[in-house]
């Protein structure tokens, strides 16, 4: 019974049910790849957020820390790091710097990365970036 | 600072705080000794070295210095 009811079947619609299923197979994967790089680029974030507030809370306390975030006055400090520092060099010019430096060696030990001081200006967006493809790269999470 | 506020038991001659944060005695000899002319380290003889430590009523009144600067730059204050 079986036997006949299988050959029944066109060859042509098993053909286009094993490629339609194969397309969604191949759609659920990419999903799934897409997703897991959202998921680890918004760990990231919440990492540098997190990396942010407790290096500028060490370096200056509670108060200075909560201020300078609210004149950086971004919704989320670490969605965009050249918007930060822009901001953070706004307020404090070339003390900025001394305050990024500290973030990014924390963020680099917290990533178990290895920390070395530029030979020209001192750019954090650029470390930043460099921490977050390590980190989407590896799906390290700390 | 950043040594001194992660920790605030620290006492150590200046080579002892410089290698602690990689650098030479030579290179944080002055930052040394700003901080403690504004009172933040304090120094004392132990034998025949100078230590320094953190005087944690000092720094917290720099840290609320340091706030009201900020906060000063205009806008609201935050909580």
């Amino acid at each position: 019974m079986g036997m006949r009811a299988e050959s029944q079947v066109p060859k042509t619609y098993i053909a286009e049910s094993a490629i339609s299923l194969q397309t969604a197979s191949d759609q659920m994967i990419e999903y799934a790849i897409e997703r897991s790089i959202e998921d680890r680029s918004v760990a990231f974030e919440k990492l540098l957020e997190e990396t942010m507030r407790n290096s500028i809370r060490d370096l200056l306390g509670e108060s200075s820390m909560k201020a300078i975030l609210f004149h950086v006055n971004l919704e989320r400090v670490a969605s965009d790091p050249e918007v930060f520092h822009q901001r953070l060099f706004g307020i404090l010019n070339t003390s900025a710097s001394i305050i990024e430096e500290v973030i990014i060696k924390d963020l680099f030990k917290r990533l178990d990365l290895l920390y070395s001081p530029p030979r020209k200006a001192f750019e954090f967006a650029k470390y930043v970036g460099a921490a977050r493809e390590y980190y989407l790269s590896k799906g390290k999470k700390t | 600072m950043l040594l001194f506020h992660r920790n605030p038991g620290l006492i150590d001659t200046v080579d002892g705080i410089a290698r602690r944060i990689g650098k030479k005695g030579s290179a944080i000899a002055t930052d040394i000794s700003e901080l403690e002319t504004s009172s933040i380290l304090r120094k004392k003889v132990v034998g025949k070295s100078e230590v320094y430590f953190l005087d944690r009523k000092r720094d917290e009144e720099a840290k609320k210095e340091v706030a009201a600067y900020i906060n000063g730059l205009g806008g609201k204050k935050p909580d």
